[in-house]
This record gives structure tokens, sequence and C-alpha cells, in this order.
């Protein structure tokens, strides 16, 4: 056997072991079945709750968990995308105009030493509760990251010697940037899309707790509170599985575009 | 056939531009290169060598003087001038094929016959079976085969080579020589060879221009009379020892010259 399958083999069986772990626990009662639910009935009730009429609707906030994704989804990718159409321009504007990147590298060098959420309350009031608060706090998280990776990727592109085999080819400033410096700098950009997406999660998911009636991340305080265990762990789940789908999707991409040596 | 010609080619560079000061880099340079001639320059670091390079391939401008290829002026990076740098210059994110391919695929040449080209070339430099490898995955001295591939595919007139091996160790250093010559000799390329290793310029030259300090200009010309074809073993011979014994008496002074200059480095441009 080779030696790539049984490390494959064996990254599968710590999950496995981790998840029949977690099963032996709360089936002999070590933990509370209140806390900590089986792996098997939260798979179980995951299933059900995508079945129509599989598990009452009262006991998912009256909607279906797969409605209750899609919101949650569609605020991340909503929050990311703007994240990543307003960021990756004013990360290349940094790259380019250095007095502006001196001006505000303090601010975003500093930025995530500000707890974001303890400024709710403002959110609320300009935005009001629903999608676009949380849009907008999980966009808020997301930006800066993208913002300083990017221009951090484009300062990182070795000046001395890739401008000059651009012009010694007769390229356009425009061709040199997009066919040049933008692939130089993808790793460093893909960092920050990576790190973005996931920021864009904790915000949006964490702004469902306080700022929703609806969505994965409210669905997980309101079983909680209504001791519905399984469906708790159910969103739960459902939200791992998103973010590290989304960024193995990320890191295909990047790994397309830069070769291999992305991984 | 004359390709490449150089006439009176001057640089001065404002170093203050509020006090009016200026560096004279370089002055006087005049070049005749034929058809398939190989054409060394050597001298001591900080003499202008990367200026005159940078200025003969139109990566920057020249205050005095013009640069005429078969006749004609150019101004600026020419379609028949093809470069290869020092430093690292193959792209990371590309393989060896796709790096050899770049220059085709800007200038709209269709997949399929850049490919061929670009395999051929590739077989030419020496990579077979690396085509599909990443830089990263190859050496120093590989790397450098790829970006030279990268710049005879686009069948450029004259090559101009900037120090081309001098990131590498000695031993790749001859062989990689060894290479050039072979492969000048297979496509007939004609070549202007920067370098400041005095063995080195011998071994693959026609002629040498040992280039003078502060300001840069020529001082010498030495006609290599080593016939071809020539190989490592070259090195041993009696001929090579008197002809590299006389560039470096031409180059000994100029090299104090330029250690006593505190800032060298501006001339590098």
């Amino acid at each position: 056997m080779k030696r790539a399958r049984k490390i494959t083999i064996a990254r599968w069986s710590v999950l496995v072991g981790c998840a029949g772990c977690l099963e032996m626990i709360a089936r002999t009662g070590v933990i509370r079945r209140s806390t900590l639910a089986p792996v098997s009935e939260i798979v179980l009730t995951l299933w059900k709750s995508f079945l129509p009429g599989g598990i009452q609707a009262r006991l998912l906030n009256d909607s279906s968990m797969a409605a209750n994704f899609f919101m949650t989804f569609g605020e991340i990718l909503l929050s990311f995308s703007f994240a990543v159409l307003i960021g990756f321009p004013v990360g290349i504007l940094l790259w380019k105009c250095k007095t502006l990147a001196r001006i505000l590298s303090p601010y975003l060098v500093s930025y995530y030493a500000i707890p974001v959420f303890a400024l709710y309350p403002i959110i609320v009031g300009v935005f009001g509760i629903g999608l676009l608060s949380i849009t907008f706090m999980g966009w808020l998280f997301a930006i800066v990251a993208i913002i300083i990776n990017t221009a951090t990727g484009f300062d990182e592109v070795d000046k001395r010697i890739y401008p000059k085999v651009g012009k010694s080819l007769r390229l356009s400033r425009w061709r040199i940037f997009l066919w040049i410096y933008v692939p130089a700098a993808t790793p460093y950009i893909f960092t920050g899309l990576k790190l973005g997406f996931i920021y864009s999660i904790i915000g949006v998911i964490a702004s469902e707790f306080i700022l929703s009636t609806k969505g994965l991340g409210h669905l997980v305080r309101f079983s909680y509170s209504a001791f519905e265990t399984e469906i708790m762990y159910a969103s739960m789940v459902l939200i791992v599985i998103m973010a590290v789908l989304v960024n193995s999707v990320l890191m295909r991409i990047e790994a397309w575009l830069y070769g291999r040596q992305a991984k | 056939m004359v390709v490449l010609e150089v006439r009176n080619l001057g640089k001065i560079y404002a170093v203050h531009e509020v006090d009016g000061l200026s560096v004279e880099a370089l002055k006087e340079i005049n070049l005749i290169v034929s058809k398939g001639e190989f054409i060394s320059i050597i001298g001591p670091s900080g003499c202008g060598k990367s200026t005159l390079f940078g200025l003969i391939g139109g990566l920057f401008e020249s205050t005095s003087g013009e640069v005429l290829i078969e006749g004609e002026r150019v101004n600026g990076p020419h379609r028949d001038i093809g470069m290869v740098f020092q430093e690292d210059s193959a792209f990371p994110w590309l393989t060896s094929l796709e790096n050899v391919e770049f220059g085709m695929k800007m200038s709209g040449v269709n997949k399929r016959e850049r490919q061929g080209k670009a395999k051929e070339m590739i077989e030419l430099v020496g990579l077979y079976g690396f085509e599909n490898h990443y830089p990263g995955e190859l050496s120093g001295g590989m790397r450098q085969r790829v970006a030279i591939a990268r710049t005879l595919v686009m069948d450029p007139k004259i090559i101009l080579m900037d120090e081309p091996f001098g990131a590498l160790d000695e031993q790749t250093r001859v062989l990689l020589g060894e290479e050039l010559l072979r492969i000048c000799d297979r496509i007939g390329a004609t070549v202007l060879f920067v370098t400041h290793s005095i063995s080195e310029s011998v071994m693959l030259s026609d002629r040498v221009y040992v280039m003078s300090c502060r300001p840069g200009t020529f001082k010498k010309v030495i006609d290599i009379d080593i016939p071809r074809p020539r190989s490592s073993s070259t090195i041993a011979t009696k001929r090579f020892g008197e002809i590299t014994d006389e560039i470096w008496k031409e180059l000994k002074g100029e090299t104090g010259k330029a250690m006593r200059v505190v800032s060298c480095g501006i001339e590098e441009g």
C-alpha cells in the first residue's frame, strides 16, 4: 500500500476515532445526555432535519433545516463577497500609495484587537435586526484581513527582477500587473481570502446568536435554550462542514492558480 | 552582417536633483556585434555593466548616443532583443513548460504551436523530463536553464545575458557555460554576455570588451583566438592562461579604482 494512501486512511481514522469516543462518552452517561448527544443521533437528526416532515418545524424555529442553512450560507457569501470586492482593490491601493499605507497602518494593525461584537448595539441602531446587520458584521470582520494580506502580497513581489522580465517581453504595465504581479502575490492573497472567509463565518454566526430569528447561529442558541441538544449539535456540525468545504474549495483554486507549491 | 551597433552611448544619473549632483555612469560606449558572434563585456562590479545591459535592452533611457538593431534605432524593449538576467527569474507559479511558453502566450501564439516550440526548447537546454516541474522543485542551474529557454524560444536576433550564471556554484557555472556554447552553436545565436568572471568570458567569447570604472567605458578589446569547439578542458591550455592573464592585467587597476569609490552600487540601476 502506498504511503499517501496510508496517510489518508489514518486521517479518516482520527475523525472516526474521535467520533467513536464522543459516542461512548455520551452513551455511557459520563456526560449527561442533555449536554452531549451521541454522535450517531446527531447525524440521524441532521439527516432527518433535511427530510420533509422528518422533524417538527416547531423544533427548527418554524422553518426547515435547509432554509436555515441557506439563510446563513447566503449571509456568509454575501458578506465575504463584499469584503473581497472592496478589500482587494483597497489592498492594491495601499500597495500603490505608500503614504496612505503609512497613514492607515496603525489602524489596520490594531483592528483585530477591537472586540467588534461589543459594538453590536451601534450596528443594531443603524441597520436594525436582520440580514443587513448580520451581513455587515461578517463584512466588517472579514475585510481587513483581506486588505492587509493583499497589500502585503503585492509588496512582497520581487521588484528587482519580475518587472524587468515583463518589460523585456514588452508587456504593458497592466499586463505585467495581471500576469506577473497577481500570480506572484497569490499565496498572500489567498491567505487573506481564507482568513477573510473564516472571519465572515465567525461574524455571521455570532451575529445570528444575538441579532437574528433565523439561520444556523440562531438555531444553535434557540435549540440550546429549548433543550433540543440533537438539533443544536446538528446545526454545529453543519456549520463546521460548511467552513471546511469552502476552505478546501479556496485551497483548490489557489493550487490551480499557483501550481503545486501552494500545498 | 552587423546585428547590433552601439554608438557613443552614455548615461548620467542625477543623484541629487536639487544640488544638481550627478554621476556619469557610462561614457562613449561603442560596440559592433555581427551575426553569430559571442561578445563578452567584463569589468569590476560597479563599473556600469548592468547599466549598459539595461540601456541596450531598453529597460531605461540613455542620456546620449544610440542603439541600432540591423541599422534601425531602438527605443525601449525590442522584439529582436532577448534578455536573461542574473537573478532567479523563472516564475515559481508556472511549470518549466509554462514558463517557456509565457512570452509566446503573451504575444498571442496559439497553444499548440507554443507548446511544440517550448518542448523543443526545453529539450535543447537539457530539461527533458522536467517539463511539468515547478521551479521550486529544480536546482538553481536548472532554473536558469528555464530562464534561458524562455528567452531563446522567442527567437531573438540578439541575446543579452547579464551574469546569467553569477548566482551559481563554480562547477554548475562551467557546465552551463559549456552547454550555452553548444546551444548557441546549434541555433546560431548572437550573444552579448556581461560577466565579471575572466575565465568565463575567455571560455565563451569571440571577443572580450574590458570596461574601465567611473565613468564606465571600454578600455580594451581582446580577440579570443582559441579555436572552437571549446569545452571545459580548454581551461587547461596555455593560450587560455595567456589571455586570462592579459585580461587580468587590464582589470587589476580598475578593480582597485572601483574599490576606492565609496558607493559603486548606484550604477547597477
